[in-house]
């Protein structure tokens, strides 16, 4: 699996990878450096936490939430993909369906299925 | 959709939010936890951190460890997309039809609505013990 941060984006507010926004990995989600640095802030101050409790989302319009979608997905499909190299990565070192199913505590079959049938297709980018 | 930490996870390090100890930050369908977004802060705020950074940290890890980390991982993308599953849930609550949210992802109404009214994969509740 390459490593890589090319057409990575944040996972927080979807920038993408660049040189003055750096993005930091996860399990396959990604954080930019303008987001470590808000969260980093933010979280250490409960008052600020407090506030945040009611969902962002119910002062979204409609509109709002749309413009918000393509960047959900994206950052999804990113995790998705991650997944897949990290198993692509492990049947290369010769580990056995068997061994991947006993780590996700499913069967040797519902491994296999999963993995490989064909990887979802980035919906935005069908058209 | 709800909003608590308690019932999520950081996709960073894979333990559970807590309001005492762990507070979490949610993003897309990500989250960090406190601690996390410390260690993130001091990495990318120090050169040699960031250097020593830039390995695949994968390639040192030996099989067994690799395998350790998958169930986070699936858990951090059934995390995810739960999130985009109730994204898109409140979008329809609003009346919004499937040819303006297939209008937003640049993709048909039939491609839009395939996605998301097939079955969610299994609920994100794998996180790790604290």
């Amino acid at each position: 699996m390459e490593f890589t941060r090319d057409g990575k984006s944040c996972s927080f507010c979807g920038a993408p990878w660049a040189e003055d926004n750096k993005l930091i990995g996860g399990f396959g989600p990604q954080i930019c450096h303008r987001c470590v640095s808000d969260a980093h802030d933010l979280l250490d101050d409960p008052a600020e936490m407090d506030r945040r409790r009611t969902p962002p989302w119910d002062d979204l319009t409609v509109e709002q939430m749309l413009n918000t979608l393509p960047d959900i997905v994206r950052t999804s499909d990113q995790v998705d993909e991650f997944l897949h190299g990290w198993v692509g990565l492990l049947r290369e070192r010769g580990v056995s369906w068997q061994q991947i199913g006993l780590a996700l505590g499913v069967t040797r079959q519902a491994a296999w299925q999963r993995f490989t049938r064909a990887k979802r297709a980035g919906i935005a980018e069908e058209s | 959709m709800e909003n608590l930490t308690e019932r999520h996870f950081c996709s960073f390090c894979g333990l559970q939010g807590s309001d005492q100890e762990r507070r979490l930050l949610g993003g897309l369908g990500a989250f960090i936890c406190q601690q996390c977004a410390r260690r993130a802060d001091e990495t990318l705020n120090d050169d040699a951190t960031w250097a020593a950074n830039q390995r695949a940290p994968w390639h040192d890890m030996s099989d067994e460890e690799l395998l350790q980390v998958l169930p986070r991982i699936t858990a951090s993308g059934a995390q995810h997309d739960d999130f985009l599953h109730d994204w898109v849930d409140m979008i329809r609550e609003r009346a919004v039809s499937w040819h303006q949210i297939g209008m937003a992802l640049g993709v048909s109404r039939q491609a839009a609505w395939q996605r998301f009214t097939r079955t969610r994969k299994a609920p994100a509740t794998a996180a790790v013990e604290a």
